[in-house]
């Protein structure tokens, strides 16, 4: 009998170890130390827009000039995500259908792999929150840019993460954006690079469309 | 029913949801063998002494900035569980005043460091978490997956090697002595084993509830059963079982993981004592 215990419980580790093995087989994750950095909603960072002559001087966001560009990253290459809208295709992971505490563990983890969501079309929903892009040491804005981000917490709102959104091209949220601490819906493009400093990775959705929750 | 069940499926196909479980269920296994050893040797509340130590440490390792926090927590929990667990009869502060003692002191100064020198926008996001395991178990990297998938394997097979020793060591400390077992020795190694296993449950359940997950599987096993075999068995299914339909009752209902396990847990034993009534009478 003691035997038969002994080999019984080997056999559940080898079993376990196995399983273990095959659920990682068809993702390959980046290690922490190669790519994590704090989730790229809150580190604000310097794409290359082109300010758009706005004939309202309150205006405090700036739109991508060109019909056929997207908003520059900061490297300056050209994002390697496709330029169709976000509406016009399917949606790959959508995430509204996920509870509170599942959809942050889902971010969490898009800061942790962000390899396996690059080029997917994503769908999640936050509370929008905005804030300038470029800031003095006092916290002045010192541009009319703006960074828009999509906060999403667990139950108890205790733990928080989000990610950055550019809106699409002649979009109206341009112009006319919800009121901060709204609910919303964001489809948008994965698209992830490196930062300035060329030490941290950046995850935000591209071309995306924002819808106001009820 | 059906709702249900896709809803499940629709978790499942994200590995971290795959992976929380798997973890999961090795650590409650581990949690399960060696719960047993501490309700018998009445040191049921080292889990919880020994887990405020390792919160103590991870703040100490937040605000060092440490990638990887385990390189601290492990050695440090090992050395405070082999002060209070192998201490025998030189030291001056015993039993249950030593964990008092360390456990409060050792949360109360890990909270005041993280505050004081606070390395995280989000204090009491990371303090929630790491308390209660709201999402902690999904949100496992890679690495912390396979260290804990070894541990687990190491934990287990020490117990499965040293099962009769173990098993001597808990029931009769002076009879193994006399018989020229090393009892220090063993005594060292359970210390050891429980450790590795409270830093490992501390991903699953938080620090404020290892406790549970160390103590209920074998509380009830032993309302079911009467021999030691059989309520080590009994305990590793129950374990392992309740932590498997907390973690999917969690993911489906989007409530806290640590605690669903926990209430889940608390439900067997409840369960369990009913049975236990009715079979002994």
């Amino acid at each position: 009998m003691g035997e038969l215990y002994r080999l019984m419980m080997i056999a559940v580790m080898i079993f376990g170890v196995c399983l273990v093995g095959c659920s990682q087989s068809h993702t390959e994750y980046v290690s922490a130390e190669e790519s994590v950095s704090l989730p790229a909603q809150l580190r604000p960072m310097d794409p290359i827009v082109p300010d758009m002559p706005s004939a309202d001087a309150s205006e405090s966001h700036t739109e991508p000039e060109s019909a056929e560009t997207v908003p520059q990253r900061i490297d300056g290459k050209q994002s390697e995500t496709e330029t169709v809208p976000a509406k016009q295709r399917e949606v790959d992971m959508d995430f509204t259908k996920f509870n509170p505490n599942m959809l942050y563990a889902e971010v969490y983890h898009m800061g942790m792999s962000p390899e396996d969501y690059k080029g997917k079309v994503i769908k999640l929903s936050g509370i929008f929150v905005h804030f300038p892009r470029n800031i003095d040491k006092n916290g002045n804005p010192i541009s009319d840019e703006e960074v828009y981000v999509c906060i999403i917490s667990d139950t108890m709102a205790c733990c928080a993460t989000g990610i950055e959104f550019i809106p699409e091209k002649g979009s109206s949220f341009w112009t006319e954006y919800p009121e901060e601490g709204s609910k919303i819906t964001v489809t948008g493009l994965c698209d992830i690079f490196l930062d300035e400093s060329g030490c941290f990775t950046v995850i935000q959705l591209d071309n995306a469309t924002v819808e106001l929750c009820d | 029913m059906t709702n249900l069940l896709d809803t499940l499926v629709m978790y499942f196909q994200y590995p971290f949801v795959r992976r929380a479980l798997i973890v999961g269920v090795l650590i409650a296994l581990c949690a399960s063998l060696l719960g047993v050893t501490l309700v018998l040797k009445r040191f049921s509340f080292i889990g919880d002494g020994l887990s405020h130590v390792a919160f103590g440490v991870m703040c100490v390792a937040a605000i060092l900035h440490m990638t990887n926090d385990m390189l601290l927590i492990l050695p440090v929990t090992i050395l405070c569980a082999v002060f209070l667990l192998s201490g025998g009869n030189k030291v001056r502060i015993k039993g249950d005043a030593a964990i008092a003692m360390l456990s409060v002191s050792a949360l109360a100064v890990g909270y005041l460091l993280m505050n004081v020198f606070s390395a995280s926008a989000n204090i009491s996001g990371d303090v929630c978490t790491t308390l209660f395991g709201s999402t902690s178990i999904l949100t496992l990297t890679g690495t912390q997956v396979w260290l804990s998938v070894f541990l687990s394997i190491f934990v287990i097979a020490i117990y499965i090697v040293f099962y009769n020793k173990i098993f001597a060591v808990t029931f009769d400390e002076t009879f193994s002595k006399a018989t020229g077992l090393k009892v220090k020795k063993y005594n060292l190694l359970i210390a050891v084993v429980i450790a590795v296993i409270i830093v490992l449950a501390m991903k699953l359940v938080g620090s404020l509830l290892i406790s549970a997950l160390v103590i209920f599987p074998a509380l009830s096993a032993m309302r079911l059963f009467k021999n030691y075999h059989a309520v080590i068995i009994c305990s590793a299914i129950l374990s392992v079982f309740c932590t498997a339909f907390g973690i999917l009752l969690a993911v489906v209902a989007g409530t806290p993981v640590g605690s669903t396990i926990v209430a889940v847990d608390l439900a067997a034993f409840l369960l369990a004592y009913v049975i236990g009534g009715f079979r002994h009478g």
